[in-house]
């Protein structure tokens, strides 16, 4: 009888695996345009912490690279405090204070797609991640895109910017108020410290103010991070001004 | 009305893109005008528009990049101000304050993209209107976008492609338990 059984049972796996094996193959055959995407559902199943690093995984080269840093990439030092430092101090120097101001005329602005700076939020894997200007479906598989809408650093009003939860972004569910946000462009370098980290709906308007009279940033990306498929709900991190040029539009 | 003055908004700023490509980095006296051309009110029927100011922003963020003289400032901005009669003779009814393409009568819809497209052709500009996203796309003689008429707040999660998998993984699951049900019909146990 168990000999009996087991065959049954063998007999049973074996068709249905069958028959799924060849749906599959049907549907490759049919639909092989979203293989990729399987592969892809695949990894974020298996994949727990995406690497923040953007020079792996898939990225694609077909963009203009306006960014240049503006001094050398900061590191670590005693007057510039990562995350594990104290969080009131940005990293003032102890020496005169630089040029606070920038002329617009000055500066090679972007256009859509381009990529102009760097962000990095200190004590998160969120370091030296591209940044583009727009968000479109392409800016955001290269790393983290500005809404054109928005205003630049600098500017003096809101910067708004999204990312992938399962990419460069999965990592603001890690950011805590007092966190300093850095961006790093090729006319200055920016500094925002994190007041609020909210959920909201994608369709509250109240969630931003593109015509802020202060110079501030909003990092979102979509809610639950480990969600799969559409979420209506985003995650947003506010970051108000602590230093950097101020563009003088002459 | 938001979606109209899209629509015209994107028409006068393909006007801009003759201008020489040398990088601004300022939004001169001209594009000033402009701009505050393009935060005017418009009434129709008591109610009062106007153009969102992420639309404005995105054509400050555009002067950032190029420049405009006087002439082509003036001749957009009475395209503005004429879009804006138009619009305001037009026959809608209103229900809120916000009015969309479609609650204008056929007549005005179409004026309002015969110009924009003139005026987008005329540059090597292309303009889109795709009715079914209710969205507008300008893109220039190498297909790159110069503004895009999108939500504010994108989708930022697993891409729909990976949604379509998941679907695709449920199909395959559905399939192995037809399996199982064939088996059990052709009483193989």
């Amino acid at each position: 009888m168990n000999f009996k059984f087991g065959k049954k049972l063998l007999t049973l796996l074996a068709v249905s695996i069958a028959f799924a094996l060849t749906g599959y193959l049907i549907l490759f055959l049919c639909l092989s345009g979203v293989l990729s995407p399987v592969i892809s559902a695949w990894s974020l199943l298996r994949t727990e912490e995406p690497s923040a690093d953007t020079e792996s995984g898939e990225t694609s080269s077909d963009y203009v690279d306006l960014y240049r840093p503006s001094k050398a990439p900061s590191e670590p030092s005693s007057d510039a405090p990562s995350g594990d430092e104290d969080p009131s101090d940005p990293g003032e120097s102890s020496e005169e204070p630089e040029d606070d101001t920038v002329l617009g005329s000055e500066i090679t602005f972007p256009r859509l797609g381009n990529k102009f700076a760097e962000i990095s939020v200190d004590g998160t894997t969120i370091q030296h991640v591209s940044m583009f200007f727009g968000d479109g479906k392409k800016q955001l598989k290269n790393g983290v895109g500005m809404y054109p809408g928005s205003s630049f650093p600098g500017m003096g009003s809101t910067c708004l910017v999204s990312g992938h939860n399962n990419r460069d972004f999965h990592a603001l569910k890690d950011v805590e108020i007092g966190t300093f946000i850095r961006v790093s462009t090729s006319y200055g370098e920016y500094v925002y410290r994190v007041t609020a980290c909210e959920v909201k709906q994608a369709t509250d308007s109240s969630a931003y103010d593109l015509v802020a009279a202060e110079e501030n940033i909003i990092l979102y990306t979509c809610y639950p991070f480990n969600e799969l498929g559409l979420t209506s709900k985003r995650y947003f991190v506010y970051g108000e001004y602590v230093s950097g040029p101020k563009i003088i539009l002459d | 009305m938001k979606k109209v003055l899209a629509i015209v908004f994107v028409a006068i700023l393909a006007l801009t893109c003759v201008i020489s490509v040398a990088a601004a980095g300022s939004i001169n006296a001209n594009e000033q005008k402009v701009l505050d051309a393009l935060g005017k009110t418009a009434k129709v029927s008591g109610a009062t528009f106007k153009i969102p100011s992420q639309y404005i922003n995105q054509a400050k963020n555009y002067f950032l990049t190029v420049d405009l003289t006087k002439e082509e400032a003036d001749t957009i901005i009475a395209k503005i101000n004429a879009a804006i009669a138009a619009i305001e003779k037009a026959k809608v009814s209103v229900s809120g304050n916000e009015l969309d393409l479609h609650d204008l009568d056929r007549d005005t819809r179409a004026t309002i993209f015969a110009n924009a497209t003139e005026a987008c052709e005329a540059i090597g500009l292309r303009l889109v209107y795709d009715g079914t996203d209710n969205a507008v796309v300008i893109t220039n003689e190498a297909g790159e976008a110069v503004f895009e008429d999108e939500a504010v707040i994108k989708k930022t999660g697993s891409e729909v492609n990976v949604t379509v998998a998941a679907l695709i993984v449920v199909v395959l699951t559905v399939v192995a338990a037809a399996g199982v049900v064939v088996t059990k019909k052709a009483q193989l146990f």
